[in-house]
Order: C-alpha cells, then structure tokens, then sequence
C-alpha cells in the first residue's frame, strides 16, 4: 500500500468511527407503538409535543388553606426524527406547574429549552446521547451539552429550578416555566453534576451531591439559604455507579452505591454501561456534616436504590428509609420505552446503622413501593410518617396505583387505592401554616385516569388517607408522567 | 539595509517557499478578554501532552490568528483553548471538566473530553494550509 492510499484507508476509518451509531431506535419506536395500538394505557409513556395549558375540573371541595403551585418535571419528548428513545430517564424534561388558588386549578407545562432541546429541535433528530441511549451524531462538550433538566422542578429563594443529575440545574420563570439558562452556584461549581435530590434544611438552606460517570468522586455542597456556596467537598468512592439520591440527617450525609460495575465502553449508553453484580454489596457511605469527611462505610446485600426518605439520629445509631429493588432495577425501569412494563420488586425499609457494631440492618416498612416523601418540616430530624406509592396489585404487572402515609414506629398503614385504571405518580406532604403534627396538613400527587385518558391533580387530608381524595383536579387532556416535584405554599 | 543582508533575506524568504506556512484562524470566543493559547503536535504519542510549538494571541474580535513558518510537511494537531481569565492554564472544575472553551483542528468533536489525536489530525503539504477552529 503506497502512503496515499494508506491515509485514504486511515480518513475512511476515521469516517467510520464518527458515523452515527444510534441503535434500534427506530425498533424502539415500532415496538412502542404496536404495544400501545394493543395496551393504550402506556400512552403514560407517549411523547410529548409542544406546551400546554388549561383549568381542571373540581370534583370533591378544594382545602381554602391549600394554596400555591405544584412543581413537578418528567421526561415529556421521547421521539423525534422517527426515533424513540431506549429508557425512561432520557426525555426531555417537560416543566409542569398546577396553581392552586380561589378553589382553581390551573396547569401549565412547558419544555425545558437546554442546549440539547434547542439544538436536536433545529436539527429535526436526536444529536446526543442520553442516559440510555447512546446517539453520537454530534459531539460533546461537557455534561452540560447532554442536560436533559427532566428530573425535578425545585422552588428556591425565589426561583425555579429544573434538576437533571449530571449536570448542572436549569433556571425557569417562575410564573411563565420559561428557560432562563443554566444555573452557576459559583464559578468552581461551573458545569458540575447537581443531582435531582438537594435536600432541604428546616432551618435554611439545602444540601446537594453530584456524581460524575467513572470518576470514582463524590462532590458534596451545602448551599446557602439565598444561593450562596457555603461549602464544598470531593470524596474519593471507588466503584461509583449511578447514585441518585442521598439522606440527610442532622449529623450525616448517607449515600447507598448499588453494586453495578461500570464498563469503560464507549459503545454503550450510560445505563447500559451499569453490569449488576450481584456478587458485591450494596455499599452505605456515611458523611459526617461537620467535618464533610467520610466516617463509616457498611455493607447491605446486593439491591438498587434511587429513593430515600428522612434520616435520624437515634443516640448513637442512625436510622433512615430507603426504597430497596431487587436486581438490576435500573435496566427494569427501561422498558417502558419499547412497551414492556416491568412489574417492580421493591419494598421499603427502614435501615439502622450501627456505628459501634459496623453492622446496617434494615426491616420492612411496607412492600412494592416508591418515591417515599417527608413532612419539609421534619426533614434531618425524627420523623414517623412516611408517605409512599404503592400497588394494591390490582393490575397485574403491579403498576403503582395507591397512596399510602405509613407509621415508620409501628409500620400502620393509612392508605389509599385508585384501583386498576389508574396509575399514581409522587405525592408530596404540604403542612397546613404552623403544623402541630406530620398529619397536619395534606397529601398531594398527581394521577393518571388511563381509562379517560386524562390527568388528575388529587388531594389527600394527610390524617385520613384512606377516606379518599377530598378533591380531584382534573385536566381535559393527558400531561406527561412526572419524576419529582414539590409544593411551594403561597 | 546593506547587499549582504538582502542577500540573507531573500535566501530565507526563498528557502521559506519550499518550507510548509500554516495559518490557524481561532474564533468562538466570548468577549475580548484574555488570550487564546495554541499548541500544535505531530503524533498520536504526543498529542496533548508534548507539543511540537505552542504560541498565544491577544484576543480579537472574538478569535484570534495565529502564522506558523517552516515546518516540514506532513501531519498535524492543533489544539487551542481561551484562556479568558489570562492565568496561563485551561481552568478546569473539582471533576476535571474545562471550564474555559477549547477548540481542535477539524474542528473534532470530543465526547466528554478531548478528541482523540485521529479526529483533529490533517496533511499539511509543502504548499501551506489554512485551517479554522471554532471555540467551544
């Protein structure tokens, strides 16, 4: 071979390693579609186009002292170019705001503008990569080229937050969910991973961590009451995987990193990058707040974790709730995409670290469950109830359909079911003004009606959930599945 | 200018002729401040790590230019990044990721990180070349 026909062959190599290496997401799409023509009520997971806006139809009698706006943020676009994503977690987050006020309901949602939207929205197909779907028709810069904001709409000193985990949190209009751009807490926090979970200091402030995919560090912020960096840490945490939550207590930062090896190629999306290995266990990385130094790692079996409760201090141990899944929970949590609804394998637990013994021992607080929320007022400090979706198994793949307020002292449930033609996304604990207890106030979600088609704000007494919704907001159109949220009071 | 130096001087300008010229032209840069910092390499081995040259610009009108003379023919890198703060180094953050934008030659791609040397590499040929690299 002469020299010029050598650099042919090494510029067509070259070529080839840039083509486009999207994969099966055409499949992805049919495979959706002929599921849905057969199943409509995975049009939960249908893609979005465009913004919406509209008043929901009162049934039952709205709380007078239940006033302010629901945040919440879900992945809303999902196809694009005649492509359909390979995971949940990687559509573009969708802000949706319901307005409570004068016994109305108003909703609004709207798309988070990143860099990702704006730009495979001019070029008519996906670009990027996303969490589960490796597309590399264009390069990246940093995490936030690939910022998909779609995890969690959080209100803060004023302003609106939609959260992502890689990358850095995304400010929105408050009133309008317009994008105002890219979030800066400092410039040493320049285009670092900000997790979905900041928890919430009673008394001011919030705490945040951030991973980065194979770093193997941990980095930990605290954050002042009006957006000032109080202060910063990186932790070395070898064999990092996916972390997507944490727990905060009054003494310690808890972290749980589920044993997936993660595989150096670069030919596999993010999550498909995760390999189970259930021969290792599940790790807890216990943070003391003052120091922000590591104090303790114990061991768990082999489970995944996304979802905390509250954590306390109780003398010398530490207790807190977690959602625990069996196996490779992370993958599980896909197959929605392509029309395939895995049930889940989860329970929740209430976890005792030991720190004189070493050892972490959990015991069962409820079974098939997720996203576990607190009273704001009770977070870092002892809590005893737990609000929790369930599955009453009234559907056969255990789609999650009830909404629980679970005692974590005596394991008593006060719960809830929709039944079999609903399916229930997280709901949210909003304490009346100057509560005098974790029952003293409401619980708040939001519901898909699958039969209808429709989406349903609801509201819970929290002292009598099994009484039933004292008031269904309901839209005249469907608004996509939600992850997180929150219920910033007027 | 006396006979003996214009002789020098059209002996060099001559020699030059036959040496390869490249110009890089650099833009993409936020604001004017500070300075773009250029580093060409020869070989996959080297790249990002021994440079054959480096230079730096003032910035300009959002870029900047750089004129490299005589260097042999053959294959190259250029890497540059602007060093808006002017303090001699890429600012990264605690998790390594730049915080000031880079550029590569063919304007290659990265994928969380610098392109690899493959990516960014073209011929320079005896004649001269001008290339152009946006700031991302």
């Amino acid at each position: 071979m002469d020299r010029r026909s050598f650099l042919h062959a090494g510029a067509a190599l070259g070529a080839l390693a840039l083509a486009p290496a999207v994969r099966a997401d055409e499949a992805t799409l049919k495979s959706f579609h002929a599921a849905l023509a057969r199943n409509p009520s995975l049009a939960v997971y249908a893609n979005q186009a465009g913004s919406q806006e509209g008043n929901a139809a009162i049934k039952g009698r709205l709380p007078r002292d239940l006033r302010g706006t629901f945040y919440r943020n879900g992945p809303g676009r999902f196809e694009l170019g005649g492509e359909r994503y390979h995971h949940w977690f990687d559509g573009d987050g969708f802000a949706q705001a319901w307005t409570v006020a004068d016994g109305k309901v108003r909703h609004r949602g709207r798309f988070v503008e990143t860099q990702r939207y704006r730009d495979e929205s001019a070029a008519g197909r996906f670009l990027y990569s996303a969490f589960g779907t490796l597309v590399t028709r264009r390069g990246v810069r940093d995490n936030d080229t690939v910022n998909a904001a779609n995890t969690n709409l959080l209100p803060y000193d004023g302003r609106l937050y939609a959260l992502w985990e890689g990358g850095s949190a995304t400010e929105l209009d408050p009133d309008t969910l317009a994008t105002r751009g890219v979030k800066t807490w400092s410039d040493e926090l320049r285009s670092m991973p900000f997790s979905a979970h900041p928890k919430l200091d009673p008394q001011g402030g919030m705490w945040n961590f951030g991973t980065q995919p194979g770093a193997n560090r941990l980095a930990i912020y605290q954050i002042g009451a009006h957006g000032q960096v109080l202060r910063t840490a990186l932790l070395p945490a070898p064999q990092l995987a996916m972390v997507h939550d944490f727990v905060v207590s009054a003494k310690h930062l808890i972290f749980v990193v589920p044993p997936y090896d993660l595989q150096n190629d670069p030919d596999l999306s993010f999550a498909d990058r995760h390999r189970w290995n259930s021969a290792r266990p599940a790790r807890v990385i216990v943070v003391a707040k003052d120091t922000l130094a590591l104090r303790q790692v114990f061991e768990l079996p082999p489970q995944m974790v996304f979802h905390f409760g509250n954590a306390w201090e109780d003398r010398d141990c530490t207790r807190f709730d977690m959602v625990l899944h069996e196996g490779d929970a992370l993958a599980e949590a896909g197959t929605v995409m392509r029309g395939a609804h895995t049930p889940p394998r989860s329970r929740t637990v209430q976890v005792t670290l030991d720190y004189a013994s070493g050892q972490a021992r959990t015991d069962r607080l409820f079974g098939t469950s997720e996203f576990p929320r607190v009273m704001p007022q009770v977070a870092m400090a002892r809590h005893r109830k737990l609000a929790l979706l369930g599955s009453s198994g009234a559907s056969p793949d255990l789609r999650l359909d009830s909404v629980n307020l679970v005692d974590t002292d005596n394991g008593k449930v006060d719960g809830y079911a929709f039944g079999a033609d609903w399916q229930v996304e997280e709901h949210v604990l909003v304490p009346r003004r100057n509560a005098h207890s974790e029952t003293d106030g409401y619980l708040v979600g939001v519901a898909q009606d699958l039969r209808a088609g429709v989406t349903v704000m609801t509201v819970f007494d929290a002292a009598g959930v099994k009484d039933g919704p004292v008031a269904l907001a309901r839209l005249p159109y469907r608004a996509p599945h939600c992850f997180h949220g929150n219920f910033l009071s007027a | 200018m006396n006979r003996l130096a214009l002789l020098l001087a059209l002996l060099s300008s001559a020699a030059a002729s036959h040496a390869a010229d490249l110009s890089i032209k650099v833009d993409g840069a936020r604001g004017d401040g500070g300075a773009v910092r250029m580093a060409l390499f020869d070989s996959a081995d080297r790249f990002l790590k021994r440079p054959l040259q480096t230079a730096s610009a003032a910035v300009s009108e959002g870029g900047a230019t750089f004129a490299l003379k005589d260097l042999p023919a053959g294959q190259y890198a250029v890497a540059v990044h602007h060093d808006a703060n002017d303090n001699g180094k890429l600012d990264r953050n605690m998790m390594d990721i730049p915080l000031e934008t880079t550029g590569f030659s063919n304007d290659a791609p990265g994928n969380m990180g610098p392109p690899a040397f493959e990516a960014a590499r073209f011929a320079l040929p005896a004649e001269g070349k001008a290339i152009r690299i946006t700031l991302r």
